[in-house]
């Protein structure tokens, strides 16, 4: 009988099909390029090994970012022990004149209407790299707290751990990384206004 | 009127409140009191209803990051590494 060869199942094939996706998103969360290395490598072994548990319910490509997601939130959970101090004045970030007395929106400063629908958004190219750079644009403690968040998934009460915050400081933080985010979006995707 | 207008700071929060309300509210559930009251400024203030659609679109979107982001547009792996791995990958299958 003739074995047949399934490129599925053969991780030389994952590392030629999506070894820079993967490399690419463990250097962006890693930001250490042996370290990105070896994550790769660590995924694709794992993925080799459980094999047999994949159930091709997902793409082959889904599958390995989850195992290498599990691996860098692992890492991250490690790493991000690390007290933050903040002074409330990084805190309460506001552009002058955003608000009026009563704490009402000056229109100049409300939320634009996006030129496409959200979800078409996503489709495009670019969006994703603009989000990037949105996320790294962030002031850096913020913008780590809202990544252990939102890309990582970490929950509030263990990033409070992790950071030795308060929950009324995180959820400061992460107000104030929404917002940055959301005007860094707007800005970079030509909102207007109607 | 400036009694009524009055009256409703007191019960729906202002913009500045709600977009801090509207945040938290994506990292857990909300009492009922300020769930109605974030809907009841939500039903006047148009303004306040796109922001909070965006920054929970943008929340989702940061979920999907890691498989949907185009990091192959990056640097890459260097063929070095790329050696490095397919030989390990290869001594890994031989021992199996
Ligand atoms: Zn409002």
């Amino acid at each position: 009988m003739t074995e047949i060869n399934n490129p599925e199942s053969d991780p030389g094939v994952w590392l030629k099909d999506h070894g820079d996706h993967l490399y690419g998103y463990a250097m962006y969360r890693l930001r250490d390029k042996h370290m990105a290395e070896d994550m790769v490598q660590e995924t694709l072994l794992s993925a080799w090994k459980a094999f047999d548990k994949f159930e091709g319910r997902s793409s082959v490509k889904t599958w390995l970012t989850t195992i290498l997601h599990n691996k860098i939130v692992d890492f991250v959970r490690k790493a991000a022990r690390q007290k933050l101090v903040f002074s409330g004045e990084d805190l309460d970030h506001e552009m002058p004149g955003e608000f009026s007395e009563t704490g009402h929106i000056n229109m100049e400063f409300g939320a634009k209407q996006w030129p496409l629908r959200p979800d078409d958004m996503a489709q495009r190219g670019d969006f994703w790299r603009v989000l990037m750079q949105c996320i790294d644009h962030l002031p850096k403690d913020t913008g780590e707290v809202f990544r252990l968040r939102e890309v990582d998934g970490l929950s509030t009460e263990e990033i409070c751990e992790l950071k030795g915050i308060e929950k009324n400081n995180f959820w400061v933080i992460l107000h104030r990384a929404r917002k940055g985010l959301r005007a860094c979006m707007e800005s970079n995707w030509g909102g207007r206004h109607n | 009127m400036k009694i009524v207008e009055r009256l409703m700071f007191l019960v729906i929060p202002s913009c500045r409140e709600t977009q801090k309300l509207q945040s938290r509210n994506l990292d857990e559930k909300l009492s009922l009191w300020r769930r109605s009251s974030l809907w009841m400024h939500c039903v006047m203030c148009g303004w306040c209803r796109r922001y909070g659609k965006q920054i929970k679109f943008l929340n989702r979107v940061c979920r999907d990051l890691p498989e949907c982001g185009n990091f192959e547009k990056g640097e890459g792996l260097s063929d070095e590494a790329k050696g490095r791995i397919e030989k390990c990958l290869c001594e890994e299958k031989d021992k199996g």
